[in-house]
């Protein structure tokens, strides 16, 4: 079953009296359950494209319908949203409150739920992105994993069926990437939640099951993370990189060794090595 | 530098008034100030000024703490105490100074002001320091839930109030790092006279605003996609309990009052 459905998507802006087309005619389906990661370059589109799907942005042409509720439909706007998260870059915009715990209860006090039902559900949260300890510290004392979980924590307790994540680690260093991204994919493994991520790294588009590629409003490339990879001469035209695990063996096999480049992560890739490896020494 | 202000910012450890409702402490706060602007006698003043001393023992707020957020209050108090030192007319002339006359009831006027500055200081600021930002605004906004009812916008408030506070720390780290980067690049903010300085102080402030700005747009869009409503129905985390620490506080008051009638009858 398709959680979101994308029909003839557009999206335009004027600047200086021009109009740019942002988004041209979207068509895209997302299963249930699954975890999509949205690539492309500054400019490609795919920020417009998550502001689309839990209506903070009203399509110009076409419809969204996300969790089967079409986003022009005011009345729905919340149950919208309850329903389909989002988590932005910078984690510090988004907190609200001044301790843990009260942030990730924000949106519960949107949503009237009663006083025992919010506790259990922001204990809950709080316990799946391992920042229970802290539930009592003030946001400005945590480190910027540290932030970016509890702005989870506060999508995670309303209990949505879809999070659309923003390069959500885009501000962080490799220690708070590593740690968000460990929550993402336990997010979606889980606790089922199907996950959409715009991202910039290509060694987060691996984690996903499925790619699209954005360019210039357009989709350009839909396919496994796998396939994606194989054309890195493509995504280069594309203004786009490659994991380095598939890069190196790019190089490898342009410099004439025996390869296959299809390996995503670095695992792949260092057994890719060892069996050429060893198949030079029998050859010797 | 910035830092060493600690009004409106919060102690956080565990005490007796720590633990008081808030809305107790707003009253109580409320309260406290009337007193210090009705009392007259130095009695009534002594009194007060050993309340404020157990309140501030039991709160477990360092008296270093309270006296280092004093410091920036100290020129309101110095100026305020000169000009009632100078300024009173009174019979006993203590001594001259050009054609200015220190008189006795100038000089005890002064102190009264100065004493009641800094008891207006350290009473209020024990209410922000024992009380989280979050607790406290919760707390005003039950209290004036009855304007609800006449169409004032108390959640509203309350939401803008408590969103500033969470600000407060970030914004203040943001300062940091512009002064930083403006002095990196041969800004200078310490010498030439007051209106030199004040020029220095533009290019902090423009990037400041200019960032406060763009997070004021990013935390309303987080805030919407979390389905913040301002005209809404909202439950609270938050529960708010009359304990028996709410009681004692009041009993405090209650006999702080009374002892404040006594003096003042007895005279």
């Amino acid at each position: 079953m398709s959680i979101v459905e994308i029909r003839d998507l557009s999206f335009s802006y004027r600047k200086d009296g021009e109009e740019k087309v942002v988004l041209d005619k979207l068509n895209i389906d997302i299963e249930d359950e699954s975890f999509v990661a949205v690539i492309g370059q500054n400019g490609s589109g795919k920020s417009t494209f998550a502001k689309h799907l839990n209506a903070i942005l009203l399509p110009m042409g076409g419809r969204v319908v996300v969790c089967g509720i079409n986003t022009k439909n005011e009345k729905e706007l919340f149950a919208l949203r309850k329903n389909a998260g989002m988590v932005f870059q910078n984690p510090d915009n988004q907190i609200v409150a001044t301790t843990v715990e009260e942030d990730v209860a924000f949106g519960l006090e949107n949503l009237g739920i009663e006083y025992e039902e919010m506790h259990k559900r922001v204990k809950e949260a709080l316990i799946a992105v391992n920042m229970y300890d802290l539930r009592k510290r003030a946001p400005h004392l945590l480190s910027g994993g540290q932030k970016q979980r509890v702005a989870i924590a506060g999508i995670l307790a309303m209990e949505p069926r879809c999070i659309i994540f923003d390069e959500p680690t885009a501000m962080l260093d490799p220690v708070g990437r590593r740690e968000v991204m460990d929550t993402i994919i336990r997010l979606n493994k889980e606790k089922h939640i199907t996950v959409i991520m715009i991202t910039h790294h290509m060694d987060e588009v691996v984690c996903a099951s499925r790619v699209i590629v954005l360019n210039k409003g357009k989709i350009e490339m839909d396919a496994s993370p796998r396939e994606v990879f194989k054309n890195v001469e493509k995504l280069k035209e594309l203004g786009l990189d490659a994991p380095q695990s598939v890069l190196l063996l790019h190089a490898l096999k342009d410099a004439g060794f025996d390869v296959e480049a299809n390996a995503l992560t670095p695992e792949e890739c260092a057994e890719e090595i060892l069996a050429c490896l060893k198949k030079r020494e029998v050859q010797k | 530098m910035i830092r060493d202000i600690t009004i409106g910012q919060y102690y956080s450890t565990d005490s007796v008034i720590h633990r008081m409702d808030p809305r107790t402490k707003i009253l109580w706060a409320i309260f406290y100030m009337v007193i210090l602007f009705v009392i007259d006698s130095a009695a009534m003043y002594f009194a007060v000024l050993v309340f404020t001393f157990v309140m501030v023992y039991s709160s477990h707020v360092p008296f270093k703490f309270m006296l280092r957020g004093l410091k920036p209050i100290m020129i309101i108090v110095v100026i305020t105490a000169l000009l009632n030192l100078f300024t009173t007319q009174g019979e006993t002339v203590l001594f001259t100074v050009g054609k200015l006359n220190v008189t006795l009831e100038g000089l005890v006027l002064s102190v009264k002001m100065a004493l009641r500055i800094v008891l207006l200081i350290v009473g209020t600021s024990l209410l922000t320091l024992t009380t989280s930002p979050t607790v406290l605004s919760g707390g005003l906004e039950v209290l004036l839930s009855p304007l609800k009812k006449m169409g004032v916008p108390i959640s509203v408030f309350v939401m803008m109030i408590s969103i500033a506070l969470r600000f407060i720390p970030t914004l203040l780290e943001e300062t940091d790092k512009i002064i930083k980067a403006q002095t990196s690049r041969g800004a200078d903010f310490e010498n030439g006279n007051i209106l030199k300085r004040v020029k220095a102080m533009v290019p902090i402030l423009i990037p400041l605003f200019v960032s406060s700005f763009r997070r004021a747009d990013e935390l309303a869009t987080a805030m919407e996609c979390r389905c913040y409503n301002c005209d809404g129905e909202r439950t609270s985390y938050r529960r708010y309990r009359f304990t028996k620490n709410d009681l004692y506080a009041l009993i405090a008051l209650i006999v702080l009052c009374a002892v404040l009638i006594v003096i003042k009858v007895v005279q």
